[in-house]
């Protein structure tokens, strides 16, 4: 061989360098260009009109709305099943069982959750409602939560779990007080990280909630959503409409990597 | 009374889970119950797909599917391996956190933003190299490949720090050059955690949409040019939903590919479980 180990070593280290330095290139040559032609279609009109005259303040706020009740639901249920799946799931094969549904539900396409919120709510009930939009982002949620939840207390150290219920503390008191309080970076860090994630979808969006080009409220009727308003705008003809939807996806990756970056300085501090 | 609601509650929360699990493969069973039944197992290899006379063949939209992720896993993987071996063996202790999170913040970026940008600056980029339109499994290959890169590159990182100190400098104290030790020794040992997080990868991969959408053009054939228009599974779903909703042949045919897809991406997800026991 012409190649001796020390060559071998020095191709091997560059090309390691050289692939680390193209990760980190490729997160700034997306947030460069998106900044490039967000800031082009920035205008006052953006935050005061709806997406018909071609502003987005109508679909921030829907997408807040839609948000904040798929949070809700998500938040309840998976919280719940991650602390059965930690601390009531006494059989081993259940226990497995049931994480086993977990990571298949999170690995499930986001498009055939949409589908299938379509198959059982929007075609029962006849029409695209801002309900099934937030079930089928719940839905989502709802797997990394309980993930999150399970993973976290089931690193609490058992020692003060043993404690708490020396003292006489009850199951309940046990894990509403002391577990949740041990494991709470771990947690908020995981809700955000969910929050961020359904965020940011727009596959589940197109057949349960659809998008509304007007302000409203209406939670049983299509509400406005700044994902499936950015996917429609990019794809019109309009020159104005198309920069309209780069500042979208500019204000919305500010928002998912804002919502990362404060769960990351979180984590790191209590470290 | 405290102590019994709390329980039921969180009892009715498993089983929750447990019943939307169940009643989501119910669906996509008797909803895509009439499609098999016309047409039998071989609507997975039929490549002919016309709503028109009512003929519907899965065989495009899977070749796409699994080409596409192919090809996207061929690109990805090494150039995450290497992102790991950088953030663990190379890079200075104090850049490790700061490159570590811009890699996470990588695998968090909405992909509805990685189709348009793909759209507007890969797709040109790969027509002015390979000819045609540029649109096609290439270009949704490599932008793919782009958003699972952190999912591979962030679980081998947690794999290759996994592998026991004393194993390293042994290693090294062998005279072993950096090479051989991550070559021979470390990525070895780091096999089944690398393992998983690209069965993971691929899992995403397959099931992508807002991406695709922009990147692939949904032609329904199958296509031997890597640059012209295809059309993957979840693709054909995005684009032809809304008007299946009348038309049930055709909307049992897009939940037969729905339930395809979703039969691929479990058992990728139970294959990780294999994977780490």
């Amino acid at each position: 061989m012409f190649l001796n180990n020390e060559i071998k070593n020095n191709i091997f280290t560059a090309l390691c360098v050289l692939f680390g330095l193209a990760g980190v290139g490729f997160l700034l040559i997306i947030i460069c260009s998106l900044i490039y032609k967000g800031i082009l279609g920035l205008s006052p009109a953006i935050f005061t009109l709806p997406t018909a005259f071609g502003g987005l303040a109508n679909a921030i706020l829907g997408q807040i709305i839609l948000v904040f009740m798929a949070s809700v639901f998500g938040l309840f249920i998976g919280s719940f099943a991650g602390i059965y799946i930690s601390e009531y799931s006494k059989n081993k094969a259940v226990k497995n069982g049931l994480i086993c549904v977990i990571e298949i539900l999170l690995s499930t396409p986001s498009i055939i959750v949409g589908v299938f919120i379509y198959a059982i709510f929007v075609s029962t009930f006849g029409s695209y409602s801002g309900i099934a939009g937030s079930l089928a982002l719940g839905f989502i949620m709802l797997c990394v939560v309980a993930k999150t939840f399970f993973e976290a207390l089931g690193s609490v150290d058992p020692k003060l779990k043993e404690a708490s219920y020396a003292l006489g503390a009850s199951k309940r008191q046990v894990i509403m007080s002391v577990m949740m309080a041990n494991a709470r970076p771990a947690l908020i860090t995981g809700v955000i990280l969910g929050v961020a994630r359904i965020a940011g979808e727009s596959a589940p969006l197109l057949f349960t909630n659809a998008n509304n080009d007007f302000f409203s409220f209406d939670i049983f009727s299509s509400l406005p959503s700044l994902s499936v308003s950015i996917y429609e705008f990019s794809l019109s003809s309009d020159e104005a409409l198309r920069n309209a939807a780069w500042s979208g996806a500019l204000l919305l990756l500010i928002m998912v990597l804002g919502a990362n970056i404060i769960s990351k300085i979180m984590f790191l501090k209590r470290k | 009374m405290k102590e019994l609601s709390f329980k039921v509650l969180i009892r009715f929360g498993a089983y929750f889970v447990v019943f939307l699990a169940l009643l989501l493969f119910a669906v996509l069973v008797f909803k895509s119950s009439a499609t098999f039944k016309s047409f039998g197992i071989g609507f997975i290899f039929d490549s002919v797909w016309d709503v028109n006379k009512g003929h519907f063949g899965g065989g495009a939209a899977i070749y796409a599917t699994l080409l596409s992720t192919a090809l996207a896993m061929i690109f990805a993987l090494p150039v995450a391996l290497g992102v790991g071996v950088f953030l663990t063996h190379i890079l200075a202790k104090r850049f490790r956190a700061f490159f570590s999170i811009c890699i996470e913040l990588l695998a968090a970026i909405p992909s509805i933003i990685y189709g348009m940008w793909g759209f507007l600056y890969f797709v040109p980029l790969v027509g002015s190299i390979f000819g045609g339109s540029g649109v096609g499994l290439l270009a949704s290959a490599g932008v793919l490949a782009i958003m699972i890169l952190p999912l591979i590159a962030c679980v081998s990182k947690d794999a290759i720090n996994a592998v026991p100190k004393s194993v390293v400098e042994s290693a090294y104290a062998l005279g072993a050059t950096r090479a051989q030790v991550l070559c021979q020794v470390v990525l070895p040992r780091a096999k089944t955690g690398i393992l998983a997080g690209a069965i993971l990868a691929l899992a995403r991969a397959l099931g992508e949409t807002m991406a695709v959408v922009f990147l692939m053009g949904g032609v329904l054939k199958v296509q031997p040019s890597l640059v012209e228009p295809a059309s993957s599974i979840a693709l054909t779903i995005a684009l032809q939903f809304g008007e299946a909703m009348t038309n049930p042949a055709h909307e049992s045919a897009l939940f037969a590919l729905a339930f395809i897809l979703f039969v691929i991406s479990a058992l990728c997800s139970s294959g990780v479980r294999y994977v780490f026991k």
